[in-house]
């Protein structure tokens, strides 16, 4: 594990942002790496987000291979569809050198099974993060995470913790399976040799050491923190406290929270109302997350686009992500 | 020469006499061993890919990686579950009652 090496100055080395679809998760994400970049912390930007409006920030035409934005900083955008593609495809390979093509050929529905199945897309965006975050210390000492919506990042995030579990209970199944085989198999050959050589337990225990591997990762305070993005209204102050909660169960850091389109006092008569509004849920909001880090972020004048903006929003940030990072 | 063939003969008198001790005394205990080996590795095939019988599973990406390995075994695996009758009956069915 690199994070001796990404860990400078205490902060760690792994931020993610998360929350509600539209309320600024990509800006805020931006603006932290390229602060982290000014800073001299060599960083990359990874967005999952299915609607990849990072391209559109950063004003570079990013893709899934890591592509440099500017000094110190490199985008990535992860495809979750072509990363599950890619996976089964490299199964389909392993199959055809193993087994009989027409076995291959009947199993083939069931490849599409899996591949169509809700959590797919989830788990393919998982194993990249764990595969990005491998990567820390050559070079990049920071990865910030854009990630998807709500939910669907919190399914991601407890993978380890569900995963882990179930792994567990397969290998002891299959483990006692096999001994039944060897005590069966003595006078038999076929099956001894059945028991003796099994790729399958070897296989799940890889998979078993990257999920706790993922697992420290994720739970450290050292190595993880996790921000989420939120606008002074009702639904959204609801989902995010919904959502700490199921972090906090899994053991995952938070870092603060941002509260994103503050409507500023000089906004006019025609906010006025708004405001007023706006001033009940902010109390709210320190209510709920008072021992959390909380920033406000400005409503803008328009949405944020090239790298001089995504500077701007940085400096917004500025003093108050300094808080944040004293606190971690 | 005669003592090969004498070799061969031994052996194949040997072979049926292991064969026909095996049949006596032993085949029925390894039998209800194996059965219950094969049952238990029902088992976990049906914990790995029972998605594809319709039981959710929460790793069904990640077992697809052994999907390689237990290629062979899937279809007959299939078959049995499918055409399950009785399960009192196959528990029975490992006992000697006679």
């Amino acid at each position: 594990m690199g994070d001796q090496k990404g860990n400078r100055e205490g902060k760690p080395p792994f931020i993610f942002f998360g929350g509600k679809g539209g309320t600024g998760k990509t800006t805020c994400s931006a603006a932290y790496a390229a602060r982290l970049a000014k800073e001299g912390r060599k960083t990359l930007l990874v967005s999952t987000d299915p609607a990849h409006s990072l391209s559109d920030i950063v004003g570079t035409a990013l893709s899934d291979k890591i592509l440099p934005i500017r000094e110190n900083l490199w985008g990535i955008e992860i495809d979750a569809a072509k990363e599950a593609k890619r996976y089964i495809a490299e199964i389909q390979d392993k199959m055809l050198a193993i087994v009989s093509p027409a076995i291959v050929e009947e199993i083939k529905r069931q490849m599409e099974i899996a591949y169509l199945s809700p959590g797919s897309e989830e788990a393919a965006t998982f194993d990249k993060f764990v595969e990005l975050m491998d990567e820390l210390g050559n070079p990049y000492e920071a990865i910030v995470f854009d990630t998807a919506p709500t939910g669907h990042t919190l399914r991601l995030l407890s993978l380890p913790e569900i995963l882990g579990t179930w792994i567990e209970s397969l290998i002891a199944k299959r483990r006692k399976s096999l001994e039944l085989f060897k005590m069966a198999g003595r006078f038999e050959k076929d099956l001894m040799k059945r028991a003796m050589e099994d790729p399958v337990i070897e296989s799940l225990t890889r998979r078993q050491k990257r999920f706790e591997k993922s697992r420290t990762y994720l739970t450290d305070p050292k190595s993880s923190a996790f921000f989420f993005v939120l606008n002074a209204e009702r639904m959204p102050i609801l989902e995010t406290e919904r959502a700490i909660e199921l972090l906090e169960k899994f053991g995952i850091p938070i870092g603060g929270v941002v509260v994103n389109r503050v409507i500023p006092p000089e906004a006019g008569d025609f906010f006025a109302a708004r405001l007023a509004a706006q001033e009940e849920y902010l109390q709210d909001i320190r209510r709920r997350f008072g021992a959390k880090k909380i920033v406000h972020l400005p409503l803008l004048r328009s949405d944020v686009q090239g790298m001089e903006q995504v500077d701007a929003v940085a400096a917004l940030m500025g003093d108050i992500m300094g808080e944040i990072d004293e606190a971690e | 020469m005669w003592l090969e063939i004498l070799k061969e003969k031994l052996s194949a008198v040997w072979e049926f006499f292991w064969w026909f001790l095996f049949g006596t005394f032993l085949e029925k205990r390894v039998a209800a061993i194996r059965k219950e080996a094969w049952d238990t590795n029902d088992n976990v095939m049906l914990l790995l890919f029972g998605d594809y019988l319709g039981l959710p599973n929460p790793i069904s990406y990640y077992t697809l990686e052994l999907l390689p390995y237990l290629a062979e075994e899937m279809l007959p695996w299939q078959r049995r579950i499918m055409n399950r009758q009785s399960v009192v009956a196959e528990k029975a069915a490992q006992y000697d009652f006679t």
